[in-house]
C-alpha cells in the first residue's frame, strides 16, 4: 500500500488544522510536506514527528520569526511558521535562523523564497543545499533525525543537481501516516441526527 | 486537424465583469455548452481517432461478475474495469453513507493483468473503504433506476421496445453516486497524467469513464434481456438506446470545490467569457452560421420542455427558461440576426429582457455555430493551484488592502455581526469524511468549520489592516496575524485571475449550495439538473452522445442537444 502524494498534502492540511494551526499556515504544511515527499525526503515523518512533539511538550512555540536579534536565542521555532515567513521574505530572509524544530520542513519553504541560484542552510554540521527545483545533501535519508538544532541560512554558488520525481509515498512511512490521520480527526465534527438528515432530504433515493 | 486560430483578445469585446458573472444565481444559471468537459473528451477522441472494444465479459445470469471496455488512443490505453453486484434493493441509496453498489469500477491505466484484475476485485467494491493504487485514475460506482432498469429488461426481453415516456423523464438505467480521481483513496496523482494530450482540461480520465459507464449499462440490460429470454429478447433501438446517458447524484461533498479551487475556477469562467466575448465581436454572422443557431435553439427548446424538476428553486427556473426561450425565438423572428455584429446585439437585448436561466442559455447557444473560435479554449480550461501558492511578503499593507477592495468589494458592504450573514457553517462530518452545512447557531459545529467563506473571511483581515501602517508588509502582518494568512493568499492570487472568486456570501442564511453544483456540473456538460433539495441534485451524463462504435462517424457537438424528431 502506498499513497498518492495529493491524499498526504490534504491529509498534512487537516492534520496542521486539528493541531491549532490557522488554517493558511495548515496550507503552508501541506505544501511543505508535499514538496519533500516528491523530492524524496521524509516530509511525512519529519512533520508526523514534530507535531506529536508538540502536542506532548503543548510547545509554546515563538510567533516572533522575523527576529535577527534572536531576542531569546532559547526559544524553539515552528518549522511551519518560520518556513512560511522565510517563504514570504523571499531572499531578504536573515541568516541566523534560531532553534528549529525538524529543520528539513523549512528546505520547500527557502526553495520557494530561492528564485535564481541556490542556498545552504546548516546546522550540525550538516548541509543541505537548495533550490528553487530541488536540494541535495550527502545525509538525506536522516534529514528527519534531527529534533532540534540551531539553523543557518546562507546563498552559496553550488549548484544543486535536480532531484528524481517520487510520486508515492511508500508504505512506510504508515505509522506517520496514521499519526497524521488522528491529528486530522480533530477537525471532523461528530456526527448528530441533524447533521445526518442535513446532507440528503427526505425525498427517495432509490428509485 | 484544424489549424489553431490566431485570435487577439484584445480586439474582441470586453469579458463581462466578474463583479457581474460570479455571482450564485449566475453561475447558478450555467448550462453545458461546446466548452463542457463532456464534449471536449467526445471531440478530442474523434480527433485522435481512438477505438474501443470490450475484452472481457464475465457476467453471470444473475448479472454479477467482471467487464472490461478498453480505450486504444494513439500512444496509450486505458480500461474501464467494471464489477456487477447482486445488491439487496433495501441497500441501493444515493448517499455518501451507503456501503455496497449495483456497479463498482475503476478506470486502469493500461491493460491490467489478471493480479491486477484479482487486487482490484477485492478493492474496488469496498470503493472509500477499499484502496487503489497508481495505476488507476479513477473510482467509481453506480447503482440502478428502479424506475427503468427492470421496465427496459422486461419489455426487450419481450421482443418489444420500452417505453419512450418512461424513459425520457429519467434517461438513464444507472446513476453514478460517486466519481473520484486525482489521487483520492490511493488513485495515482493528477500530475502523473496531467500533461498526456489526451487528458487536456479538467475531469478528463473521471469523464471518459462515465461514457465508457454508459455502454455497460447498456450492454448489462441486453444482456439480462437475453438470458432472461433467448427466444425472444431483441437489442434496445437505435434511437432509444441514444436516449440514455448516465445518471448521477451528487451532494454537498462537491459544493466545496468550487471554492478549494480558484485558479481552476478562474480558468473554466475565464475561457467561457472568453468564448462570449469572440462570438459577441463577429461582424457579420454568415447564413450557415445562423441556420445553426436556429437548429441548436429549437434543440434547447425541447430540452427545456423534457426537463422536469419539481423542487422549489428549479422548478419555476425551468418555466423562466422555457418562456425566454420563447421570448427569443419571437424577438428572433422580428430581428433577424443580419447586420452588424448580429450577436453582440443579441447578447445586450436578453441582458434586459431574459432571465438569468435564459441569458446563459443564450451564452451557451451563441457558441454552438463557432467552434473555430471557441474549441481551442478548453485547452486552457484547467490550472495548477500550487502556482499561485507563495505568498509575495514584500507587499505593502496598502497594497493588500487595495486586492481587498477589488475583488471582495461585495463583502465590504456586508455585516458579518448579523446572524444571517454568517447563519451557515461548512464542516466535514466525523461518521464519513464528508462536507456538509450546518446552522451556526442551533448545532455545535462552529468549532469544525471549513474555510469556506472567503468574502467573510477577506472582510475581516481588511477590518484588521485598518489598524496597520499603510507602509508595512504583509510579511510583517502575517507574523502578528496568521489567521488572515489564508485570506492574504487568496486576496493576493485573483488580483490576477479575476473570476477565481465567487462574488456571493457562501454561510449566509439563503444561500443555496446547489447554486454551487450546477455551476460546476455544467462545466462537466450535465442537463436534467434536478435538484432533491437544496443540498443534493440529480443529472444526466452523456445523454444523447454517441457510444464508442458510432464516434468516428458522427459529430458528437450535434448530439448535445435533443434531436428535432423527438418533440
Amino acid at each position: 500500500m502506498s499513497w498518492s502524494l495529493r491524499e498526504t498534502q490534504t491529509l498534512t492540511i487537516k492534520a496542521a488544522r486539528g493541531a491549532g494551526l490557522s488554517w493558511g499556515l495548515a496550507e503552508e504544511a501541506g505544501y511543505a510536506v508535499h514538496w519533500l515527499q516528491a523530492h524524496g525526503a521524509p516530509g511525512v515523518r519529519a512533520f508526523a514527528n514534530y507535531l506529536s512533539w508538540r502536542d506532548a511538550a503543548e510547545a509554546e512555540l515563538t510567533a516572533v520569526t522575523v527576529d535577527p536579534e534572536l531576542a531569546d536565542p532559547n526559544a524553539v521555532r515552528c518549522p511551519i511558521t518560520l518556513g512560511a515567513t522565510l517563504s514570504d521574505l523571499g531572499e531578504s530572509a536573515p541568516p541566523r535562523l534560531g532553534i528549529v524544530r525538524q529543520p528539513i520542513l523549512l528546505v520547500p519553504f527557502i526553495a520557494a523564497a530561492t528564485p535564481l541560484g541556490s542556498r545552504c542552510l546548516t546546522w550540525k554540521g550538516t548541509e543541505v543545499l537548495i533550490s528553487r527545483t530541488g536540494f541535495s545533501c550527502p545525509t538525506a535519508d536522516q534529514l528527519s533525525e534531527f529534533d532540534q538544532v540551531e539553523c543557518q541560512l546562507s546563498k552559496t554558488p553550488n549548484v544543486v543537481p535536480p532531484n528524481n520525481p517520487t510520486l508515492r509515498v511508500p508504505e512506510s512511512e504508515s505509522l506517520s501516516m496514521t499519526v497524521l490521520g488522528e491529528f486530522a480527526a480533530h477537525t471532523y465534527a461528530p456526527a448528530t441526527d441533524q447533521s445526518r438528515a442535513g446532507a440528503g432530504s427526505s425525498r427517495s433515493d432509490n428509485d | 486537424m484544424p489549424q489553431p486560430l490566431k485570435i487577439n483578445d484584445s480586439l474582441v469585446n470586453p469579458l463581462r465583469p466578474p463583479a457581474s458573472v460570479m455571482r450564485l444565481a449566475r453561475i447558478g444559471s450555467f448550462h453545458q455548452s461546446r466548452l463542457s468537459f463532456m464534449r471536449v473528451l467526445l471531440r478530442r477522441l474523434k480527433q485522435q481517432g481512438w477505438r474501443f472494444d470490450r475484452p472481457v465479459w464475465k457476467i453471470d445470469e444473475q448479472g454479477v461478475g467482471l467487464a472490461t471496455y478498453r480505450a486504444i488512443g494513439p500512444e496509450r490505453t486505458y480500461t474501464l474495469v467494471a464489477f456487477a453486484h447482486d445488491l439487496p434493493d433495501d441497500q441501493r441509496s444515493d448517499r455518501v453513507i451507503a456501503e455496497a453498489w449495483d456497479a463498482t469500477f475503476t478506470l486502469y491505466d493500461g491493460e491490467p493483468s489478471e493480479e491486477d484484475i484479482a487486487r482490484l476485485r477485492d478493492q474496488v467494491p469496498l470503493q472509500e473503504a477499499g484502496r487503489i493504487s497508481e495505476t488507476e485514475l479513477v473510482l467509481a460506482r453506480a447503482n440502478r433506476s428502479v424506475r427503468l432498469f427492470g421496465h427496459v429488461i422486461d419489455r426487450l426481453a419481450s421482443g418489444t421496445q420500452p417505453d419512450r415516456d418512461l424513459i425520457e423523464p429519467v434517461g438513464y438505467l444507472m446513476r453514478t453516486t460517486a466519481v473520484y480521481g486525482s489521487g483520492k483513496f490511493g488513485a495515482t496523482d493528477r500530475d502523473k497524467w496531467a500533461n498526456r494530450v489526451e487528458f487536456r482540461g479538467s475531469f478528463q480520465p473521471e469523464l471518459l469513464s462515465v461514457w465508457l459507464i454508459r455502454s455497460f449499462t447498456i450492454d448489462l440490460v441486453e444482456y439480462l434481456a437475453q438470458v432472461k429470454a433467448p427466444e425472444t429478447a431483441v437489442p434496445l433501438s437505435y434511437d432509444l438506446r441514444h436516449r440514455f446517458g448516465v445518471g448521477n447524484s451528487t451532494g454537498l461533498g462537491l459544493a466545496p470545490f468550487l471554492v478549494t479551487h480558484p485558479a481552476l475556477i478562474h480558468s473554466w469562467v475565464h475561457a467561457r467569457e472568453t468564448a462570449l466575448a469572440r462570438v459577441r465581436s463577429i461582424e457579420i454572422a454568415s447564413e450557415e452560421k445562423i441556420a445553426v443557431f436556429h437548429n441548436r435553439l429549437a434543440r434547447a427548446r425541447i430540452n427545456a420542455e423534457n426537463w422536469q424538476a419539481d423542487h422549489a428553486y428549479q422548478a419555476p427556473k425551468i418555466v423562466s427558461l422555457r418562456n425566454d426561450l420563447d421570448s427569443l425565438t419571437r424577438h428572433l423572428e422580428a430581428n433577424p440576426l443580419i447586420g452588424p455584429h448580429p450577436w453582440n446585439r443579441l447578447h445586450e437585448w436578453a441582458e434586459s429582457a431574459l432571465s438569468l436561466e435564459g441569458q446563459e442559455q443564450l451564452v451557451s447557444l451563441m457558441m454552438e455555430p463557432y467552434g473555430e473560435f471557441v474549441d481551442e479554449l478548453a485547452d486552457n480550461m484547467s490550472a495548477d493551484e500550487d502556482a499561485s501558492f507563495h505568498i509575495d511578503g514584500t507587499m505593502t499593507v496598502a497594497g493588500l488592502k487595495e486586492l481587498v477592495e477589488t475583488s471582495y468589494g461585495w463583502a465590504l458592504s456586508v455585516d458579518f455581526n448579523k446572524k444571517e450573514s454568517i447563519a451557515r457553517v461548512w464542516y466535514v462530518s466525523e461518521e464519513k469524511l464528508e462536507p456538509r452545512l450546518g446552522e451556526r447557531f442551533d448545532e455545535p459545529v462552529e468549532p469544525y468549520e471549513q474555510p469556506l467563506a472567503p468574502g467573510r473571511d477577506a472582510a475581516a483581515m481588511y477590518d484588521t489592516l485598518q489598524t496597520w501602517d499603510d507602509t508595512s508588509t504583509v510579511a510583517a502582518f502575517l507574523i502578528e496575524h496568521p489567521e488572515h494568512r489564508r485570506a492574504t493568499r487568496r486576496a493576493q492570487l485573483s488580483a490576477g485571475l479575476s473570476f477565481a472568486e465567487i462574488r456571493d456570501n457562501t454561510i449566509a442564511e439563503d444561500m443555496l449550495p446547489i447554486d454551487l453544483l450546477r455551476c460546476k456540473l455544467s462545466f462537466f456538460g450535465a442537463t436534467k439538473f434536478d435538484p432533491r433539495s437544496d443540498r443534493w441534485v440529480r443529472i444526466t451524463m452523456f445523454q444523447g452522445a454517441p457510444f464508442p462504435d458510432e464516434l468516428s462517424d458522427t459529430d458528437p457537438d450535434d448530439l448535445a442537444y435533443p434531436p428535432l424528431a423527438a418533440s
